[in-house]
């Protein structure tokens, strides 16, 4: 025995060649395979173990060596090659960042050094994107100065909803440049010379700011977002976007608003839905007098609101002239009361759970959120939490608009959702109008429902994703309901407090699920059938995935 | 395309609806070959209320029809705008156009002024793309009548290291990049051996990091500059900074209440300021990472509290890192009050005590209060201009304490509560005139107001005159003055130096309180 342990003792000598060990490699674009030079990696190593105390005695090695969590770093050389030495045996946390890339996470991202030190360790890092294009007019001229908003697609709650990813201008030459896009789907979108509401201090009307012609804003590929081109990202993807814009003599709309606050006032120029102004608006604090600039000829609504909380809309036409003396006077925005039932008997899980120190939440409660709308960006507006009665308050204010209402329940299903006559799950679209006294919404649940659950089971397992299954009831007037299978916990999923009936359920590979396009629904095949009553659980196994 | 509807209105509403015709051409200031399809646009009185529009054709010629009226004529091309008369691109008075029976409005030379381009690629020592790169460009030229040199505006360098400054116009320049290694401030480690933080030192035109060799470039209009720069990482600094009095205490409580801002100034070309940091401060010791040798001023000051405090110390850098004692105290102040000469009741109007930073761009405003008191509770350090404004007052006599300002430049010093007595008067006349060669008027020629007393402290006041060959100042102070016509409006008009080879054969004029005078100038030719 002894013979081996001095073996043993100087095959460690040996391998400690500089008072510890290496650990080297190279950094490495993940789409091309190319080394990456520049780029900073850092290996970060938790806490030793064996650490405790003096831990000089426990190694065979000269020199102490820091035990508590330790970083180093180093910059790639031309070749894309790291080399650190000296490090002591432990589990180090390696990463590489470079502007430009994302990093991509790898199984080995985590080295132990134990033994021997490692040489030949790749890290990669994944490319962002560029999009690049040129905005020119009917004549063929570069339109400079244009703000060119490059918005991401993404399918949140089951509808394709639009968000501001960056916003770019256009130079001299109408060229503009968007960096570091990471993959996704995306519009663009050219939407008029840039520039915000410039609020000033004065009694001064303000002077001329040109703006005597512009265009209607247009996207990559057509005129409205449906009908565009979508422009699909992967790493490293360098897009070209050009698009062309109709220059036409363009106006002032002119006019004071009574009564605004302290704070500023947002203006829109809505055409339909859609904010088509360029936002070029100068206000006067003193005199309530603004002055937007660059509007085509058409027919719009002027929007202004303050805080979300205020609003003033009015009908405008613009032809061929200035529009002079409106006179806006900021209203409160709308209050939508709701009016929430539950009826049933609260089930036995839910009872004890009143009872339970832990009740984090009412038996039984439903939620409307109102979706869509404009000027609070895309976020959806919540109209409060609810059991039961009356809440004439309704919660936040809403803004004109058109919106989706959406009710969402736990531990309870819906069974009808209505204002004043229009039945909401048929068509759950509303419109607000200012100064409207809208009807109340109600809605009524139903304690309870039915559970199902399972797993996704297949036969060849996708790396390192989470799934996700959509369950579609028979009924059309009810929704769809999307939910996760974590891969942590085998994949496994459940709905809870379904209504009874007949459902059938889809796995996909991502949560960008379409389900509240009729379409959508319409075209998928391959899923699974199941049937739930009232206070049961149906269980089901998902063994293959559509898309 | 024309405002029929508007110029209906506005012919209506007169009682002699006599038109006028304003015309002309637009042509490239540098080539003179017209420019098409542009929007032209003739304000009243500058304001775009009322203001009539028009395209010019694709021969560049454009032309309205206008009541009697002073109007601002002005073109846009491509988005950008600009007014009639300039005689160059940052001469900034242009030129009125004045329609009336006897005028010739109707062959006007629009000179458009092209911008250019100074564009570049900005790369560090490793041939790598420099991000968020700052190029900063500073106009060398005439700006309030004194050469001068002004920072105008910045552009960024995107990911490839390109940046691109399209919107300026063709003058003489200097150019500073600065920027910060995306990888600076973590510090490469490497087993406990901790490398010092970098930046990059600050590259000037034509690529040199010594201000001393940094030159101008000039773009005539309408052309294109290139300039590439290349950053070095070099090793930098860190400076601990202590707060080493009782004020620490309240400093550190003052920082609990949302804010201390601490910035390091270096000196920038010609007596601008660049600030090459403003770390965050929490608390007070703190310290300020990445700062390059050199000399520097470290200005601290609490904000937006009912105890301001500063302090600020000149600190030489060199290569390692240093510790640095800052005292705060009240920051310099200003008191004062004003009386009119005449004793008479405060005019309806308020006045405004202005006191504008003699190096650099800033000026601070004060109104002044029904007792006649104004104040200023913080104010940075520096020689100030004192000026007077509202209702047709100007300062004539400046008092610091019990000195008086006899070129109304007072001395702020730190920490210290100045005090200013100002007598303000009333007493102005009106001048106008025109400015002639061969006894016509000339347009677009500069005027200049001298006082005859250099010790009055008044500034010295220019007037282009308009396409009638006028000019006609505003209410302006009563006495003895100095009157000439030079034909060249970027003349540094406020420079003592400057001016005095004109005064020769400038004309003696007075300004009597509450009179019109008008007079004739001859135009001179401006030294070359």
């Amino acid at each position: 025995m002894r013979g081996v342990w001095i073996f043993l003792l100087l095959t460690g000598w040996c391998s400690a060649q500089e008072d510890g060990y290496v650990l080297a490699g190279s950094v490495v674009n993940a789409r091309t395979g190319e080394p990456v030079k520049q780029a900073l990696v850092t290996a970060f190593r938790f806490a030793a173990r064996g650490d405790a105390g003096d831990g000089a005695a426990a190694r065979p090695f000269r020199g102490a060596v820091p035990a508590p969590p330790f970083t180093v770093s180093a910059l790639t050389d031309a070749s894309g090659a790291f080399r650190f030495t000296g490090l002591t045996a432990g589990t180090y946390n390696l990463s590489a960042q470079k502007p430009h890339f994302t990093h991509q996470p790898t199984e080995r991202a985590l080295v132990r050094l134990e033994s021997s030190g490692k040489e030949d360790v790749r890290v990669e890092l994944s490319p962002l994107g560029t999009i690049e294009g040129k905005i020119t007019d009917q004549r063929g001229q570069p339109a400079s100065s244009v703000a060119v908003l490059v918005m991401q697609t993404s399918i949140v709650d089951g509808s394709r909803q639009t968000s501001v990813a960056r916003s770019v201008w256009t130079d001299d030459r109408g060229m503009f440049r968007a960096w570091d896009i990471a993959p996704g789907r995306y519009l663009i979108r050219a939407s008029g010379r840039g520039g915000n509401t410039s609020t000033y201090m004065s009694d001064d009307v303000p002077s001329s700011n040109g703006g005597f012609d512009g265009f209607v804003p247009a996207y990559f590929g057509g005129p409205t977002a449906d009908s565009a081109t979508p422009i699909v990202m992967e790493p490293g993807t360098e897009a070209r976007a050009d698009i062309g814009v109709i220059v036409q003599p363009a106006y002032k709309v002119r006019g004071t608003i009574a009564n605004f606050g302290p704070g500023g006032v947002d203006f829109a120029l809505l055409s339909g839905e859609e904010n088509v102004g360029t936002g070029r608006v100068v206000f006067s604090r003193t005199s309530g007098a603004f002055e937007m600039l660059e509007v085509v000829n058409g027919s719009y609504t002027l929007r202004a609101a303050q805080g979300g909380k205020t609003v003033a809309e009015i009908p405008i036409l613009v032809q061929g002239a200035d529009v002079e003396g409106l006179r806006m006077t900021l209203a409160e925005a709308v209050q939508i009361p709701v009016n929430v039932r539950i009826v049933g008997q609260p089930t036995e899980q839910e009872k004890e759970s009143e009872d339970g120190d832990l009740a984090l939440s009412p038996p039984g409660f439903c939620m409307v959120t109102l979706h869509g709308g404009l000027g609070s960006g895309w976020s959806p507006v919540m109209l409060g939490l609810r059991q039961v009665g009356v809440d004439p308050a309704g919660g936040s204010p809403v803004l004109p608009g058109r919106y989706r209402v959406g009710v969402s329940c736990n531990g309870a299903y819906l069974v009808s959702a209505a204002m004043g006559t229009t039945d909401l799950l048929a068509n759950p679209w509303i419109t607000v109008s200012p100064g409207a006294a809208p009807a109340t919404i109600e809605v009524v649940a139903h304690h309870g429902g039915g559970t199902i659950s399972g797993a996704i089971k297949l036969d060849q397992e996708p790396t390192g994703k989470n799934l996700y299954v959509l369950a579609v009831p028979r009924v059309s007037t009810r929704e769809p309901a999307l939910v996760p299978a974590f891969e942590q916990i085998g994949r496994q999923f459940s709905f809870d407090s379904l209504a009874p009936g007949d459902y059938t359920l889809y796995g996909f590979s991502s949560d960008q699920v379409e389900y509240r396009n009729p379409e959508f629904l319409r075209g998928l095949t391959g899923g699974e059938s199941v049937h739930v009553d009232e206070g049961a659980s149906a269980t089901v196994t998902i063994t293959r995935l559509v898309q | 395309m024309k405002r029929l509807l508007l110029l209906l209105t506005v012919a209506a509403t007169l009682s002699a609806a006599e038109l006028y015709r304003v015309a002309g051409v637009l042509v490239d200031s540098e080539t003179g070959s017209p420019i098409a399809n542009a929007s032209l646009a003739l304000s009243p009185g500058g304001e775009s209320r009322g203001e009539l529009v028009t395209s010019a054709g694709s021969d560049g010629r454009f032309g309205f029809d206008a009541p009697r009226g002073k109007f601002t004529l002005s073109a846009v091309v491509a988005g950008r705008s600009e007014k009639f008369g300039l005689t160059s691109p940052f001469a900034g008075m242009g030129c009125a156009v004045i329609t009336g029976p006897d005028q010739d409005t109707a062959h006007l030379v629009f000179r458009w002024y092209r911008p250019v381009v100074i564009a570049g690629r900005v790369l560090d020592d490793q041939g790598e793309p420099v991000e968020r790169a700052r190029v900063q460009l500073l106009y060398s030229g005439v700006v309030g009548g004194r050469s001068r040199i002004t920072p105008l505006t910045d552009a960024w360098t995107d990911d490839r290291g390109d940046y691109r400054i399209w919107w300026v116009s063709g003058a003489t320049y200097y150019l500073v990049v600065t920027a910060q290694p995306w990888y600076g401030n973590n510090g490469l480690a490497r087993l406990g051996q901790t490398q010092a933080p970098v930046a990059y030192a600050t590259v000037y035109y034509p690529g040199t990091t010594d201000i001393a060799r940094a030159a101008p470039l000039t773009v005539p209009s309408g052309g294109e500059a290139h300039a590439d720069f290349t950053l070095t990482a070099v090793a930098a600094a860190t400076i601990t900074v202590n707060c080493d009095n009782d004020a620490a205490g309240e400093a550190s409580a003052t920082q609990r209440r949302g804010g201390m801002t601490a910035r390091v100034i270096a000196e920038g070309i010609g007596g601008t300021e660049t600030v090459v940091s403003q770390p965050p401060v929490f608390r007070c010791p703190f310290t300020v990472n990445g700062v390059l040798p050199g000399r520097y001023l470290l200005r601290l000051s609490n904000t937006g509290t009912a105890n301001p405090l500063v302090a600020q110390q000149w600190i030489d850098v060199g290569a390692g890192d240093m510790a640095v004692s800052l005292s705060l105290h009240p920051p310099a102040s200003v008191r004062g009050n004003v009386t009119l000469k005449s004793g008479g009741a405060r005019p309806g109007g308020t006045l405004v005590v202005h006191l504008s930073r003699e190096a650099g761009n800033t000026s601070v405003s004060m109104a002044v209060g029904t007792d006649g008191g104004f104040s200023v509770p913080r104010i940075e350090p520096g020689k100030y201009r004192v000026f007077v404004s509202g209702a047709g007052y100007y300062a004539e006599t400046i008092r610091a304490g019990d000195t008086a300002l006899p070129d109304g430049v007072v001395n702020i010093e730190d920490g210290v509560e100045s005090r200013l007595n100002i007598v303000a008067s009333n007493e102005s006349g009106r001048l106008k005139g025109y400015a002639t060669r061969d006894d016509q008027p000339v347009a677009n020629m500069l005027v200049v107001l001298v006082p005859r007393d250099p010790a009055s402290g008044y500034p010295n006041q220019p007037f282009q005159t308009d396409s009638d060959g006028s000019f006609d100042w505003p209410p302006t102070r009563a006495g003895d003055y100095l009157l000439f016509a030079v034909d060249d409006p970027t003349v540094a008009w406020a420079d003592p130096q400057t001016v005095r080879p004109y005064l020769s054969q400038a004309k003696s004029i007075r300004i009597e309180p509450g009179k019109v005078t008008e007079e004739r100038v001859p135009v001179q030719a401006a030294a070359r």
